[in-house]
C-alpha cells in the first residue's frame, strides 16, 4: 500500500510525502521535493564572479543574505582580499537580522499553528493575538535592519566583495526597536517554555555545525561533527551528496553513510556556551541545555537563537561608527575559493573556480536543507512507525509537524547542476 | 476580498512580502496560500497573486486554472513578469536538456504586473487598497533615472563611469542601487519604450562589448522580458 500526501502545506516550497507500507507495517517514507530545479549552478558557468552574490541570492527568498555572504567569502578567498573588522561586524549584523527574520517567519507563522491545532497563523490570531503581534514586531525589526544596511529586506543590495558599497550614517534608529525586541523575544521564549512538546529522540544522527573560537558560529568557522574538526576545504571528503530518484533534491550523508543534522539544534549542541548572556541565562533557567535530541523542541532552540541574535545585533548597532572607506574594485585571477557560513537552517557551503578573467569554471553549492533531508526521512520513519493506522488523515498532522521541526526550505534544496532525474516538458 | 496566493517556479521571496501587510492581512479572506495555511480552497478569487515562472506543463495547467478562478490576476515579481533569472538558460540548451521558463503573460492575460525581484510590499498594499475601493492601482511607468534624479543622486554613469541600467529600467523601487553607490542591475525590468539602441551606444562608449552588454541585460532577472527578447532571438 502506498499512501501519498500530495502538496504538503506550510512548508517553504513544494513537496509530497509518500508512505509505503505492507500489511499496515511501515516500509519506507519518502519526502519528495517537487520544486522545479532552476539550475542556478549551471547558469553561473561562464559568467563573471561579480554576478554570484546577486544570482545565488535568488536561490532562496527567505535567506538571501546567507547566500550573498557565503558567496562573498568564497570570492574573497579566491582573490585574496580581506574585509575589515568593521565590515565583518556589519555583515554579522545583517546576517543576525536574517536569522531573526527567518526563525520568526518559520516559528510563528508556519510552525506554531500546529501546537494550537489550527490551519494557519491567521486563525491563530483569533486565539493568541498578542503573541502574534509580538512576532510581527520581531519580523519588522529584522526587516528594518536589513533595509538600513542593504536598501531592502529581501535580496539586499549593498553587499559586495571586500565590504559594502555604501554605509548608513547612523544605526541609532535601530536601537529602540532592538531593545523592545529583546524584551519581546525573552517573553516569547518564556511563553513557549510553558507549552508541552511531544517526546521523541533522534539520538542516532550526528549534529554538524561550525565552531568559532570566540562566537556562536555564524559568519565562518571550522566544521565540527561532534568528534572531528574539519576544514572547509575538506568538506567534500567528509560529506557526500546522493541523488534520490523520487525527488528533485539531493540528499547528503556523512562519508560513513549516515544522515546528519545541521542548523539550530546542531549549533546549540556544539556552541551552547557561546550563546549571548541573556540567551544562555534564560535557557539555563528553563532547563533547556544540551544535549537535546528531540526535534520537537526545535521551536525553543529557534526562539533562543532569536534572543541571542537580537542581543548581539543590539550590541553591534550601539557600537556603530560609520566606516570611512568604500572598497575598491578587485583584480580577478585564476583560482578557486570556498565559503562556509551558518545560514538560519545550518551550514551553507559554496565552492567556485575562476579563470584569469574571473569567469566561473566550476560551481558547487551545498545547502542546509539538502543536508537535512536524509535525517528528516529518518525522523519521519521513526515517528510514523509508532502510528497505529497509516491513513492520510491520522498521519498528516504528525508527519507535517515533524517536517516543520527541521524548517526545510525546498527552493534551497533544489538548485543543482543538471536535471538527470525528471524531464521537464 | 477573497485572495489566493500561488507559487510556480521561484525563490519564494515575493510571496512572503505579503506578510509585510501585517495585521491588515486579517481584513482579507485568504482562501489559498499553501505556504502559510493548511486549509486551501479553490474559490472565485477577487485577487490571485501568482509568484514564479512557468517551467512545465503542470504549472501551465495550474496557471490556466487560476486564471479561470481569478477576477483579477496579478503577476507577482520578476519571475512571473519576465520568467526570472531561470529564464535565461534557454540559450544553453545542451546535452538534450530541455528547460524553459516563461512569464505568465505568455499563457494567460494578466491584469496587473508588479515589478521587482522581489516586489515592493507597498505595491501589494497599494494594489489591494485600490481594488477594494474600485479603482485601478497606478505604478510608475517612467524610467528609474527620474526617481534617481528626484533623490538628488549624481549620475553614476557620468560621474563614476559605472554602468547603470536605470535608463532602461522601470521606476518603482525608489532608485535603491544608485543611492547605495552601485549601478542598477535592472530588477524592476525594462520600462515601456526603453531605448535599447541608445543604451547600447552609451555602454559601448564606456568600453563594453556588445556581447557583454547583452549578458548584463540577461542577468537583470528580467532577461526574457518581452521587450528584451529581440536582443537574442535573432
Ligand atoms: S521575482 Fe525574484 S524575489 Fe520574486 S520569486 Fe522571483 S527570484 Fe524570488
Ligand atoms: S535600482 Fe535597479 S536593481 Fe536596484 S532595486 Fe532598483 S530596479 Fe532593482
Amino acid at each position: 500500500m502506498t499512501n501519498k500526501i500530495d502538496f504538503l502545506t506550510r512548508v517553504s516550497g513544494l513537496a509530497n510525502l509518500e508512505i509505503i507500507a505492507e500489511d499496515n507495517l511501515l516500509k519506507e517514507v519518502r519526502f519528495s521535493v517537487r520544486e522545479t530545479p532552476r539550475l542556478i549552478e549551471k547558469l553561473l558557468l561562464g559568467r563573471s564572479y561579480k554576478v554570484i552574490p546577486e544570482i545565488t541570492a535568488r536561490i532562496c527568498g527567505i535567506c538571501p543574505v546567507a547566500y550573498q555572504l557565503t558567496a562573498l567569502q568564497a570570492i574573497e578567498d579566491a582573490f585574496g582580499i580581506k574585509p575589515t573588522k568593521e565590515d565583518l561586524s556589519l555583515r554579522k549584523l545583517i546576517y543576525l537580522a536574517e536569522w531573526i527574520y527567518s526563525h520568526t517567519l518559520h516559528l510563528f507563522f508556519v510552525h506554531l499553528p500546529d501546537y494550537y491545532k489550527v490551519n494557519s497563523f491567521l486563525e491563530l490570531f483569533q486565539i493568541e493575538r498578542e503573541l502574534l503581534e509580538k512576532a510581527f514586531f520581531l519580523r519588522e525589526t529584522a526587516c528594518r535592519i536589513i533595509e538600513k544596511l542593504g536598501g531592502r529586506a529581501i535580496h539586499p543590495l549593498s553587499l559586495i566583495p571586500g565590504g559594502f558599497s555604501s554605509y548608513p550614517d547612523s544605526l541609532s534608529p535601530l536601537i529602540d526597536p532592538l531593545r523592545n525586541s529583546l524584551k519581546i523575544a525573552e517573553e516569547l521564549f518564556t511563553k513557549l517554555c510553558s507549552m508541552t512538546f511531544p517526546e521523541f529522540s533522534l539520538s542516532e544522527v550526528q549534529f554538524v555545525s561550525l565552531l568559532d573560537e570566540d562566537d556562536y558560529p555564524i559568519l565562518d568557522g571550522i566544521i565540527y561533527d561532534g568528534k572531528r574538526k574539519i576544514d572547509k576545504r575538506s568538506f567534500r571528503d567528509y560529506f557526500l551528496e546522493v541523488e534520490r530518484p523520487y525527488s528533485t533534491a539531493n540528499h547528503s550523508l556523512t562519508k560513513e553513510g549516515k544522515p546528519y543534522v545541521v542548523g539550530p539544534m546542531a549549533r546549540f549542541e556544539h556552541a551552547f556556551e557561546k550563546l549571548s548572556p541573556r540567551a544562555k541565562e534564560l535557557a539555563t533557567k528553563h532547563g533547556i541545555i544540551p544535549p537535546v535530541d528531540n526535534p520537537f523542541l526545535s521551536p525553543l532552540i529557534r526562539m533562543l537563537e532569536i534572543v541571542h541574535s537580537v542581543e548581539l545585533a543590539l550590541e553591534i548597532a550601539k557600537g556603530y561608527i560609520k566606516p570611512k572607506k568604500v572598497p575598491q574594485e578587485l583584480k580577478p585571477s585564476e583560482g578557486e575559493g570556498i565559503g562556509i557560513t551558518e545560514a538560519p537552517r545550518g551550514i551553507l557551503w559554496h565552492h567556485y573556480k575562476f579563470d584569469s578573467q574571473g569567469l566561473i569554471t566550476h560551481v558547487n553549492i551545498v545547502t542546509p536543507t539538502s543536508q537535512n533531508l536524509a535525517s528528516i526521512e529518518l525522523a519521519l520513519f521513526k515517528s510514523l512507525s509508532k502510528e497505529k493506522g497509516l491513513e492520510e488523515a491520522s498521519i498528516r498532522n504528525r508527519a507535517e509537524t515533524m517536517i516543520r521541526n527541521f524548517d526545510p526550505c525546498l527552493p534551497c534544496a533544489t538548485h543543482f547542476l543538471e536535471i538527470s532525474i525528471k524531464k521537464l516538458d | 476580498m477573497i485572495l489566493g496566493v500561488f507559487k510556480l517556479t521561484s525563490c519564494g521571496g515575493c510571496q512572503y512580502s505579503i506578510l509585510d501587510l501585517g495585521k491588515s492581512l486579517l481584513e482579507q479572506k485568504i482562501f489559498y496560500f499553501t505556504e502559510i495555511s493548511s486549509s486551501n480552497l479553490w474559490h472565485t478569487f477577487d485577487v490571485a497573486f501568482v509568484e514564479g515562472s512557468v517551467t512545465n506543463d503542470d504549472e501551465k495547467e495550474l496557471l490556466l486554472k487560476i486564471r479561470q478562478k481569478a477576477k483579477f490576476l496579478v503577476a507577482l515579481g520578476a519571475c512571473a513578469v519576465s520568467g526570472g533569472i531561470q529564464a535565461i538558460q534557454r540559450s544553453k540548451k545542451d546535452k538534450g536538456l530541455i528547460f524553459y521558463s516563461y512569464p505568465l503573460s505568455d499563457f494567460v492575460s494578466v491584469d496587473l504586473e508588479l515589478r521587482g525581484c522581489p516586489v515592493k510590499s507597498e505595491h501589494i498594499e497599494e494594489t489591494l487598497f485600490s481594488l477594494s475601493v474600485g479603482s485601478v492601482p497606478y505604478f510608475p511607468d517612467y524610467p528609474l533615472c527620474i526617481e534617481c534624479k528626484r533623490k538628488g543622486n549624481p549620475c553614476l554613469m557620468i560621474t563614476h563611469k559605472i554602468l547603470c541600467l536605470g535608463v532602461i529600467t522601470q521606476g518603482g523601487c525608489g532608485a535603491l542601487c544608485p543611492s547605495l553607490n552601485r549601478g542598477c542591475y535592472g530588477c524592476f525590468g525594462p520600462v515601456k519604450g526603453a531605448n535599447l539602441k541608445a543604451f547600447f551606444r552609451c555602454a559601448l562608449r564606456m568600453g563594453l562589448t556588445e556581447e557583454k552588454i547583452r549578458e548584463i541585460i540577461m542577468n537583470s532577472f528580467n532577461g526574457y522580458h518581452q521587450i528584451f527578447r529581440e536582443l537574442y532571438d535573432k
